[in-house]
């Protein structure tokens, strides 16, 4: 019965439609905001991935952050984009430089780093100064050192593009292009990148066999004897927090204090996490460091005193963990089994426009 | 966070059927139970060289970090009331070391035990996979698990400066942990949907002492070396200490 009277209204409202001037109807086709829902997955072990309820993850939303992750629009002069410094053949840090350098030549005085697993991470930046990728993707835009370009005249430029407009539309419903719409389609794309599938990860899922030498890496690294766990935790690799490591006696680049503006905060860095390390280098927050071989020679034998330096230096009056020559190697083939190229080669992870005209 | 505990609280069937005048008009009370942390009887300052230990280390205190677990509050006719549970306290976090229980068995309690640590059930490595509690990973090689306690800082010997770690957990198959008992002065009365707070202390300078006097010179690099994490928990039976009832 129901079917009947939808059947004789369908009819009427043709006669009606037929009757009428044909510039009555509309043409354009109404537009529909139905975002693809995406599920991230935690891999097996990783601790539980946090989506901000003001952000969830979507096919669209994350396209559109690669697309915006990796072009140039973001800068004034359209000649960096994100991936320029960050980019993924180097677990997404700056082609091995030790600073970047921003469109007007200008070099930063921090060592760029990897966009790796920072989906788990509750601080960005090596100082920390931001809680989340939602802000930290503001930042580098309107950076005078870096893409220095203004946010309402990145906007701009984005709503006046052919094709930006009708991607915003399908990740988020709004064509009218702002700040943090950009910087939550990028934090989407971020949150994806994940690395889980180093030779590390498949010697636990029982698919490959250490070598000696890496196992006794191991046990160098997860013992008192190079004690590198403390802070590089978990399954991540960092335990996310802040540490003055005993660099240097006083600190010019005074860290975390930076932000936090807490005196007793003067020299500490974040933790920064040993996966795909060896493809990350130079090494430190001033990238002083050129090879993990003077990284790990630096934990054994050359660490300084300071004031702040943490508790969990705990042989700095021996200058460090005093590492024989043949537990040095040892360890740095643990190290290098924490390398997945997996993720560096990942298509999904890819510059778009390498691919394709856009 | 404040750790609610709603349908944890595992009452044991004693009770039931106990002699403790429990009764379908006996509804619950909410105890919340607080975990604060003293030097003698000053509140705990971080970061400042201002103690002084029984050996004579001028010390200060950066990181506090710990597990207890399995609380079990007693009434005077015996019966328990056992919280099988994991709590993890973060003195410099006041989202942690509260335990909140809103379905307290109302009664006459004379005495509240915990583990200080992990007990063997809850000591296994990834249990907890998320921060802070996953930071506290106690590695595989010595043993794996979780640290049952970080309490670390600087001190003073003989005008340098030095560091230490006071880090306690099960070295290899040796479980470490241990039992506190509090007795109440006089029986902790919970009454029907009463709201009431125990607060219990720990006197980081009794880490140092009794029976064991230790110097801060040898707390480091501790994790493998069982003299020293049995002589710790020796002295971690007497740190804690109960406050009123209020």
């Amino acid at each position: 019965m129901r079917s009947w009277i939808s059947i004789l209204f369908a009819l009427l409202t043709l006669m009606l439609v037929h009757g009428c001037k044909k510039d009555v109807v509309p043409d354009i086709p109404i537009e529909v905001y139905d975002p693809t829902p995406y599920i991230l997955e935690s891999p097996n072990g990783f601790p539980d991935l946090i989506i901000p309820e003001d952000n969830p993850m979507t096919v669209e939303g994350i396209e559109l952050g690669r697309r915006l992750f990796y072009d140039p629009i973001l800068s004034a002069d359209n000649t960096q984009s994100c991936g320029s410094c960050h980019n993924p053949a180097f677990s997404f840090t700056d082609n091995g430089k030790r600073f970047s350098e921003g469109i007007d030549k200008i070099k930063g005085n921090r060592n760029s780093m990897p966009v790796m697993n920072i989906g788990w991470m509750t601080s960005l930046f090596w100082d920390g100064r931001s809680p989340n990728m939602e802000d930290q993707a503001l930042q580098p835009v309107i950076n005078p050192i870096e893409m220095h370009q203004s946010w309402p005249e990145a906007a701009k430029k984005l709503n006046e593009h052919p094709s930006y407009p009708d991607m915003f539309f399908n990740a988020f419903g709004v064509r009218q292009i702002d700040s943090s719409l950009v910087a939550k389609a990028i934090a989407q794309f971020e949150r994806t990148l994940i690395s889980s599938n180093s030779k590390w990860d498949r010697y636990l899922r029982g698919e490959t066999p250490l070598t000696q030498s890496e196992s006794r890496g191991f046990e160098i690294f997860f013992t008192e004897k190079g004690d590198c766990f403390h802070c590089h935790s978990t399954i991540l690799y960092t335990d996310n927090l802040f540490h003055n490591n005993g660099l240097d006696s006083t600190y010019t680049d005074i860290g975390h204090a930076d932000f936090t503006k807490n005196p007793l905060d003067v020299g500490k860095f974040k933790t920064p996490s040993l996966r795909n390390i060896t493809l990350t280098g130079p090494y430190m927050h001033d990238g002083r460091f050129n090879t993990l071989e003077e990284v790990i020679e630096f934990y054994s034998h050359n660490l300084v005193w300071s004031p702040t330096i943490d508790p969990l230096m705990k042989k700095v009056s021996q200058g460090g963990v005093n590492l024989t020559e043949q537990e040095k190697m040892n360890l740095l083939a643990f190290i290098k089994t924490l390398t997945d190229t997996t993720f560096t080669n990942n298509p999904d992870y890819s510059d778009p426009f390498n691919n394709e005209s856009f | 966070m404040k750790i609610r505990i709603i349908t944890l609280l595992t009452i044991i069937s004693a009770l039931l059927i106990g002699s403790c005048n429990l009764d379908e008009n006996d509804g619950p009370a909410n105890l919340e139970i607080t975990f604060n942390h003293r030097v003698g009887n000053m509140d705990l300052k971080f970061d400042t060289i201002k103690y002084t230990n029984a050996y004579g280390n001028d010390y200060s205190v950066t990181t506090l970090k710990y597990f207890v677990s399995e609380i079990i509050l007693t009434m005077t006719d015996g019966t328990n009331a056992i919280l099988n549970n994991v709590f993890y306290v973060d003195a410099q976090d006041n989202n942690t070391g509260k335990i909140y229980i809103n379905d307290m068995p109302v009664g006459d309690y004379e005495s509240i035990s915990f583990v200080f640590g992990l007990t063997e059930q809850f000591n296994i490595s990834n249990l907890y996979p998320n921060p802070p509690e996953s930071n506290m990973e106690w590695p595989q090689p010595m043993g794996g698990g979780y640290h049952y306690m970080k309490l670390e800082g600087k001190f003073d010997s003989a005008n340098i400066v030095k560091n230490y770690q006071a880090h306690t957990g099960r070295l290899m198959q040796t479980p470490h942990f241990i039992e506190v008992n509090l007795n109440f002065d006089t029986p902790m009365v919970l009454s029907y949907d009463g709201e009431y707070n125990l607060d219990i202390y720990m006197d980081i300078n009794n880490w140092w002492v009794n029976p064991n006097t230790l110097d801060l010179n040898n707390i480091s690099g501790i994790m493998g070396n069982e003299e020293i994490q049995t002589e710790l928990m020796e002295n971690g039976s007497n740190v804690f200490n109960l406050g009123n009832l209020d």
